[in-house]
């Protein structure tokens, strides 16, 4: 693999890539396929299936139409535009089919029970917020996923969603409260 | 911490991990309530912030490898090939409703001639069989040929009198009758004269219909078939139109 190419940025390996250089994709795809399958799997239920079509369509999209992508832009914005767009349409569908949301099998927990301090730990709340997350709407559970999964800043989120900065502040500040609501057992892990 | 400079980003997040809700100062506070943050709402807030932060890092979720192998040979097979096959489809999905549309108009749908002579035998069928139908009928039949009359159904020719010269069918007498007689259906009171009008009770609405002369049914013939030329022409020019749109679209 030429070094040149490994280090360019996201924005020049698409400029690549429009001129059909194979290396260039190969590079995008390992950059983005792990984080990109990973917020599909939290977006759509933890459906690893359903997350991989997802994830060979968009690339699919980038192999097939790459001059899609304005190369004055973040790619980083335009991939996740792209895969949020993909969710909806599965949300969408999903809301035809009247598709049960399917939710982790995570551990039932509540604050009375006897040793739920030892029972408690960091596994069983990323297990939990998984949970919790499935039955948030989609624009603040793709915000927060973004925000805090992908560490996107709120200007590329606010671009992803075509909103304002101020309503990705709102749906942050709504997202935490309501799933800081919904999990008080953890809250000794703030004391 | 720069209590002056917060934004969400460079500030906000970090401060509200660091800080309980009584720690803050003034320009944190002001912060805060310009964001609609009460005490409650913010102690929650950091709550799952903090949380956040100790969750237990995600395993990577790697999607398998056969995909990027089926991406790379996607790629390698280039942009055009699809996009071809795809205007294949389109032309010749298009083509095929343009031509069965054309087959519609010409062969299934019926012609405003053809509607016209079924709208006239079924009307004719619908008349009653009153005095002056009788008489015209009668009239009608008198004036075919001796060998016609017993073609009841076949086309009749009708002899050539006055200034009618043409063939006349059956279907089109069947209309002459009909559309001659004006036809709001008409009380059985052929016999009746002006005279017997006070027969009936006031307010009674009685119509006299006269039997219409042999000329007034000829000239009634003459723009019927007149009508049905016109339609016939309409008929072949919007095909001729729409054959010149197919030849130039394709």
């Amino acid at each position: 693999m030429n070094k040149a190419t490994a280090l360019m940025t996201d924005e020049e390996l698409m400029q690549r890539i429009i001129d059909r250089d194979r290396t260039a994709f190969s590079i995008l795809y390992d950059r983005y396929s792990d984080r990109l399958m990973g917020y599909f799997m939290k977006m759509l239920w933890r459906n690893r299936e359903l997350s991989e079509d997802l994830l060979q369509e968009l690339f699919m999209k980038i192999a097939r139409q790459p001059e899609l992508f304005d190369v004055t832009r973040s790619f980083k914005a335009w991939v996740y535009t792209v895969a949020t767009n993909l969710c909806k349409m599965e949300y969408r569908k999903a809301g035809r089919r009247g598709h049960a949301v399917s939710l982790d099998n995570a551990p039932e927990l509540k604050a009375g029970d006897p040793g739920i301090t030892e029972r408690i730990d960091k596994k069983a709340f990323a297990a939990k917020l998984k949970e919790v997350l499935q039955s948030i709407d989609e624009p603040h559970k793709s915000t927060f996923v973004l925000r805090y999964f992908d560490e996107l800043s709120l200007k590329e989120i606010s671009e992803i969603h075509q909103c304002s900065e101020g309503t990705v502040k709102s749906r942050l500040f709504y997202t935490l409260r309501k799933i800081a609501a919904r999990l008080p057992q953890f809250q000794h892990l703030t004391t | 911490m720069k209590p002056d400079n917060h934004t969400f980003e460079d500030g906000f997040e970090s401060w509200v991990r660091t800080k309980h809700y009584a720690d803050l100062n003034a320009d944190e506070l002001n912060l805060l309530r310009s964001e609609g943050i009460d005490e409650a709402a913010y102690t929650e807030i950091r709550t799952m912030l903090l949380a956040l932060d100790t969750m237990e890092e995600e395993p990577v979720e790697k999607a398998s490898d056969a995909i990027k192998d089926k991406l790379l040979e996607a790629f390698d097979r280039g942009p055009q090939k699809q996009n071809r096959r795809g205007m294949i489809f389109w032309i010749g999905g298009i083509g095929l409703a343009a031509a069965a549309a054309v087959l519609l108009f010409l062969y299934v749908l019926p012609g405003p001639q053809q509607g016209n002579k079924e709208m006239a035998i079924r009307k004719s069928a619908e008349i009653p069989n009153t005095e002056p139908q009788k008489y015209m009928r009668e009239k009608v039949a008198a004036e075919t040929t001796p060998n016609d009359k017993n073609q009841s159904q076949a086309p009749v020719k009708v002899e050539e009198t006055e200034a009618l010269q043409e063939d006349i069918s059956l279907d089109e007498s069947s209309r002459v009758i009909e559309t001659c007689s004006g036809l709001p259906p008409i009380a059985d009171i052929s016999d009746a004269s002006v005279e017997h009008a006070d027969d009936f009770p006031a307010g009674s609405s009685v119509t006299v219909t006269a039997a219409p002369s042999l000329a007034l049914m000829r000239t009634e013939v003459e723009e019927v078939k007149g009508k049905s030329k016109e339609s016939k022409d309409d008929n072949q020019h919007l095909t001729t139109a729409m054959i010149d749109w197919l030849v130039t679209v394709y």
